[in-house]
């Protein structure tokens, strides 16, 4: 039974339509992303299902129970906030135990399942403290222990990392992580980072515009993306995007990119069939490799590559990126940090043609 | 006095902090100025404690004394027979009982009518801010379109309304009155006050299953000090005070203490007691005084709450 299933959820104020047609459905244990640039309504989707924002249509299933029409307070979930929303007023220990003695569970119940969150986060030492003698990263751990505390169905977080600094955040996510690993709770997580949900999430769903552009498991996305939203959305650098012309030539796909300063570069698809005249090639920047010495690469088709101009050279470290102009628009390739590739030079470079997307020009939907 | 002094507080902070790599000659004209500032501030003090002290110092002189004495002189022999008449024989008209009866008669209707109108703005407030509903704005827009009209406008109706509810010359009546023209206020400073505690606080309390008035008691309530001691010094300055209203709709057992004071002031035989005009006068403008100074320093920053965060 899904642990949580939303079924033509709309949702609109007057006739501004914030959310269309959302179907999702998520098991028990899941780990689910909602992810998108801001304004695509993956806040705005979280509340429905919290049941903060009253939906236009469609149906909200939790554990197999229609909770469309029911109050925030009876759909067993518990919510972390952006801003952590403590409650000024009350201690650490008080914001914990808010929810259950509203709902008037018994004391000693309450004391135990505070002693138990509480040395579950190590913040044993903080529960006699107000909110704003805490941390950032304190609030948070607060905000996840009044979730926690409840041990309801499902676990909704609304971009609960976004006010850490970005060292905090890191570690934050792994605690996240590992909390869900442990607990095997069942979670809807919404950030605007995309490396969040790729590191989190065992399914995402990305967004933009009110519409589910694509869901997917981290992989599914990130190495087949529905359309070129997805594919310049997800993943840091993003995925070149290169507009690029099909011929078809002795049975075999020829694709033609523009180089600058030179004839096209033209590669040869073995594996792809029916593709239209214009399309657009999406490749990661580590499907780009140098083409020099060890020439074919696993998985690199042949004469996939040739030589093009190196406009810039970054390097990161660990890996070396390097920028060139293919098709009219900059592209990045991710060598190895030893790479003797230079700016202003010539430089081989071979794309790992099983792991290229293909996209029509004309919506952007992947047509491989 | 408090806003000034955060304003010279805030002066001589920028002139300690500057100076470091700046001349010599730049802080001497600091101090210069400082020093200016200070003259400017001290004589606008005094220009604005005048009437106090000739009211303080004719209602301890007697008679004889202010016939024969300068208005400004300090008293030559202190006497406290004006406060005592003043406040238990003093004649109001042909009543002569002082303002003891009047004073209870102001305390008796003030401190409810302010705790009801504090109590309902908060409410009222609390929904404006956290809980829009359709035709919120339009709601508000009225509400605030209170606290503008004239008292005059409603003298006639409002006398015709308490006459219909059994009000009419009544303590309650009045406490009807001023909550009714409180609201207005109240409302505008608690959801001004509630507008800067964030949406997310009452969804997060949504969620921990708390209701309406647990969110209300719970969350908003303690945080509200500040604007609840501008509520009541705001109201119970301006029901204290309040004249009109007091002499329209109060009968002869229920005349507040303003009142009483125009009327001692107003009924004399033969002589002028200015002494005992004065007394009557500080007795009657005391209790705001007295509000202020318990509650001001939470005044000013119930105002200025929200305003500037941090």
């Amino acid at each position: 039974m899904p642990i949580l299933e939303i079924d033509h959820l709309q949702k609109a104020y007057g006739d501004t339509h914030i959310l269309h047609d959302i179907n999702i459905s998520i098991e028990e244990g899941d780990f689910l992303v909602l992810v998108g640039p801001s304004g695509c309504g993956k806040s705005t989707l979280l509340n429905c299902i919290a049941g903060l924002e009253p939906i236009t249509g469609g149906t909200v299933r939790i554990a197999g129970r229609d909770v469309t029409g029911v109050s925030p307070k009876d759909r067993d979930i518990a919510m972390v906030f952006q801003s952590y929303a403590l409650y000024p007023t009350m201690s650490v220990a008080k914001n914990i135990t808010f929810g259950m003695k509203v709902r008037g569970v018994d004391k000693a119940t309450q004391d135990q399942k505070l002693a138990q969150v509480a040395s579950q986060l190590q913040i044993e030492p903080l529960l006699n403290r107000k909110p704003g003698q805490l941390s950032g990263g304190q609030r948070q751990r607060v905000a996840m222990g009044r979730a926690l505390v409840r041990d309801p169905k499902l676990f909704l977080f609304d971009e609960p990392l976004s006010n850490l600094d970005a060292k905090l955040r890191v570690s934050m996510r792994t605690e996240i992580k590992k909390l869900h690993q442990d607990l095997n709770a069942s979670i809807v997580y919404v950030t605007h980072d995309q490396i969040e949900a790729m590191t989190l999430a065992t399914r995402i769903v990305v967004m933009k515009g009110g519409v589910i552009q694509q869901i997917g498991t981290p992989a599914e996305i990130y190495n087949r993306p529905a359309n070129m939203f997805v594919a310049d959305f997800m993943g840091s650098p993003a995925m070149n995007l290169i507009p690029a012309r099909v011929r078809s030539e002795a049975g075999q796909t020829r694709i033609e990119i523009d180089r600058s300063g030179d004839a096209p570069l033209v590669i040869t698809d073995p594996v792809s069939r029916d593709l239209p005249a214009e399309i657009v090639l999406g490749v990661r920047p580590e499907d780009i490799h140098e083409a020099t010495g060890n020439a074919h690469l696993p998985g690199t088709a042949q004469g996939a590559g040739g030589d093009v101009m190196i406009d810039i050279v970054e390097p990161a470290g660990a890996d070396t990126f390097a920028v060139t102009h293919l098709g009219g628009k900059p592209v990045t390739a991710r060598l190895r940090a030893e790479s003797a590739v230079r700016a202003r030079a010539p430089f081989p470079l071979a794309f790992d043609l099983s792991k290229v997307s293909y996209f029509s020009p004309k919506d952007g939907e992947r047509l491989n | 006095m408090t806003s000034r002094t955060v304003l010279t507080k805030r002066l001589s902070r920028d002139t300690l902090t500057t100076p470091q790599t700046g001349s010599v000659a730049k802080g001497r004209r600091n101090t210069m100025l400082r020093w200016g500032l200070y003259a400017i501030l001290i004589l606008f003090a005094l220009f604005y404690l005048m009437p106090l002290f000739v009211m303080l110092t004719t209602s301890l002189k007697s008679l004889e004394e202010i016939r024969t004495g300068s208005l400004l002189a300090l008293p030559r022999e202190i006497t406290f027979a004006p406060w005592a008449e003043a406040w238990s024989s003093a004649c109001a008209g042909t009543q002569c009982e002082g303002l003891r009866p009047f004073f209870w008669n102001s305390v008796l209707m003030a401190v409810p009518a302010v705790a009801i109108s504090t109590v309902i703005g908060a409410l009222n407030g609390y929904v404006f801010a956290q809980w829009r509903f359709p035709g919120a704005n339009l709601f508000f827009a009225a509400i605030l379109f209170g606290c503008f009209i004239p008292f005059q406008v409603v003298l006639l109706p409002m006398a015709q309304m308490l006459g219909l509810m059994g009000l009419a010359g009544t303590i309650p009546g009045l406490i009807f009155v001023h909550v009714i023209y409180g609201i207005g206020f109240t409302t505008l400073f608690f959801r001004n006050y509630y507008v800067t505690i964030p949406q997310e606080l009452v969804r997060a309390a949504k969620v921990d299953g708390a209701g309406f008035f647990r969110i209300f008691f719970s969350i908003f309530l303690p945080l509200s000090l500040p604007i609840i001691t501008v509520s009541v010094i705001w109201q119970f300055t301006q029901i204290w005070n309040d004249f009109l209203f007091g002499v329209s709709f109060s009968g002869p057992g229920s005349q507040p203490v303003t009142v009483a004071l125009n009327n001692i002031v107003n009924s004399t035989t033969g002589v002028k007691a200015y002494n005992v005009d004065m007394a009557s006068a500080i007795i009657a403008a005391l209790p705001t005084l007295l509000v202020y100074v318990v509650a001001g320093k939470y005044f000013i920053r119930g105002l200025t709450a929200g305003s500037v965060k941090g």
